[in-house]
């Protein structure tokens, strides 16, 4: 089973209903797709959680699956969504508990404020970076990247994928990739250089 | 050529996505300009420093835990396909999806580890069919649940005079703990389940007590808080 291709191992699990292909591609994937799932939220435990429902939604689609596709694509493309449905569910959770505690006015004012006005968002992030060590302000400034923006860096930098590739995965024009990539990084620069973070990180 | 334009096109050159002829007029720019070259080792630090977020090691068992999961919704998956025709399966399977919790997964573990796993399954199957079958026909389901269990809480707490800190079932093949919150939980629901199991199944538990290595065999534990509720 360790020579076969990927592709080979979900059309055993598909027509032969092989458990053990299926445990196999767990098996070859579980440290890229944890660690891209882990560097899209920004958190080991969400990571475990978003890392099983992408294997389940792996498993309950596998007929849907595409020969024509790799698996590697279809997979990644999985945990994105996964993912971003994960940071929607949490954003609204998090403005549905705002308006339902008893929070101040002012309170939520401020919340508010800190959503549209960069400058705030800015301070709050650099007040945070200060107290961490080097990975952790990485994971912030990743964090800080827009959903869009996230994906295409995470995948390009740290997973080393060709933006060719990276388009496959989220469906988008390779001019988007590039772009988005291009924007990742120059956001990322913009900070850093603002910041002067650039100090402070090494 | 203007240096102050260029910085788009440095962060496309890091970044690697500028098309050959931009590539190529940047290189030559590069070769002569000393101050977009410092521009670029500026930049090339930066990535050097984004780079230095390191791979992180899965927490242990991952892979186990997906399969775990999995042989329960297989199991569920041909419940619902061989018992509910009739509904569309997707949906029973998505509204199960949410519901499968870590405590379905250890009824199933502990169902199978005892009764081995064809008997083990047989009484999963049955729990599943007794969740589905309500969730088929009960929309106040959480309600009567709810209810259920304040009842049963009450009775026990009568019984024992007061204040209630453990109920314990003596359910022959499931061991479940589970600290009893002010509102009811899934776990709750299936506690409550499994001791309706037992009695339905008490040729099976009869059969089973000699197997196991004591008579009192496993049991479901719902710790209570030590303050009583309000009845």
């Amino acid at each position: 089973m360790n020579t076969c291709s990927d592709e080979q191992l979900m059309s055993s699990l598909i027509k032969e209903g092989n458990l053990k292909a299926f445990e196999e591609l767990i098996t070859r994937y579980e440290q890229s797709l944890f660690n891209y799932i882990y560097r899209y939220t920004g958190d080991f435990h969400t990571a475990e959680d978003l890392f099983q429902e992408t294997f389940y939604l792996i498993f309950k689609n596998r007929g849907s699956f595409n020969a024509d596709l790799r698996f590697s694509t279809w997979a990644y493309r999985i945990a994105t969504n996964v993912c971003i449905d994960e940071l929607r569910k949490k954003t609204r959770e998090l403005e549905l508990s705002l308006e339902e505690s008893k929070l101040t006015h002012e309170s939520s004012l401020k919340f508010r404020d800190r959503r549209v006005n960069t400058n705030s968002i800015d301070s709050s992030l650099e007040e945070r970076l200060i107290k961490k060590d080097v990975e952790e302000k990485i994971k912030d400034l990743v964090k800080f990247l827009p959903e869009k923006l996230r994906a295409v860096f995470i995948l390009s930098e740290y997973h080393e994928l060709p933006c060719r590739e990276i388009a496959s995965i989220l469906e988008i024009p390779l001019g988007t990739v590039k772009s988005r990539l291009h924007n990742s990084f120059k956001q990322l620069v913009d900070l850093i250089k603002k910041k002067g973070l650039i100090n402070e990180l090494q | 050529m203007n240096c102050n334009e260029k910085e788009g096109l440095l962060i496309g050159y890091l970044a690697d996505t500028l098309e050959r002829k931009e590539r190529d007029r940047l290189e030559a720019h590069l070769s002569s300009c000393y101050r977009c070259q410092n521009r670029l080792t500026e930049l090339k630090r930066v990535r050097n420093l984004l780079r230095q977020w390191k791979t992180v090691s899965p927490p242990p068992k991952l892979k186990s835990k997906v399969m775990d999961n999995l042989r329960v919704l297989t199991r569920i998956e041909q419940k619902t396909n061989k018992e509910l025709k009739d509904i569309s399966m997707d949906d029973v399977v998505e509204w199960l999806r949410k519901r499968v919790t870590s405590e379905q997964i250890r009824i199933y573990n502990v169902l199978t580890d005892f009764l081995g796993r064809e008997k083990g399954e047989e009484v999963f199957d049955y729990y599943l069919e007794e969740q589905l079958k309500e969730q088929m026909s009960a929309p106040p389901r959480e309600f009567k649940v709810i209810s259920d269990a304040l009842n049963l809480e009450v009775e026990v707490e009568r019984q024992k005079g007061g204040i209630v800190k453990e109920i314990i079932y003596n359910c022959p093949y499931v061991s479940i703990s589970h600290e009893l919150k002010m509102k009811v939980s899934p776990c709750e629901a299936i506690c409550l389940k499994m001791a309706k199991l037992r009695e339905k199944f008490h040729p099976v538990k009869v059969e089973l007590l000699k197997r196991l290595p004591n008579e009192e065999g496993l049991c479901i534990f719902l710790t209570t808080p030590i303050e009583p509720k309000p009845v």
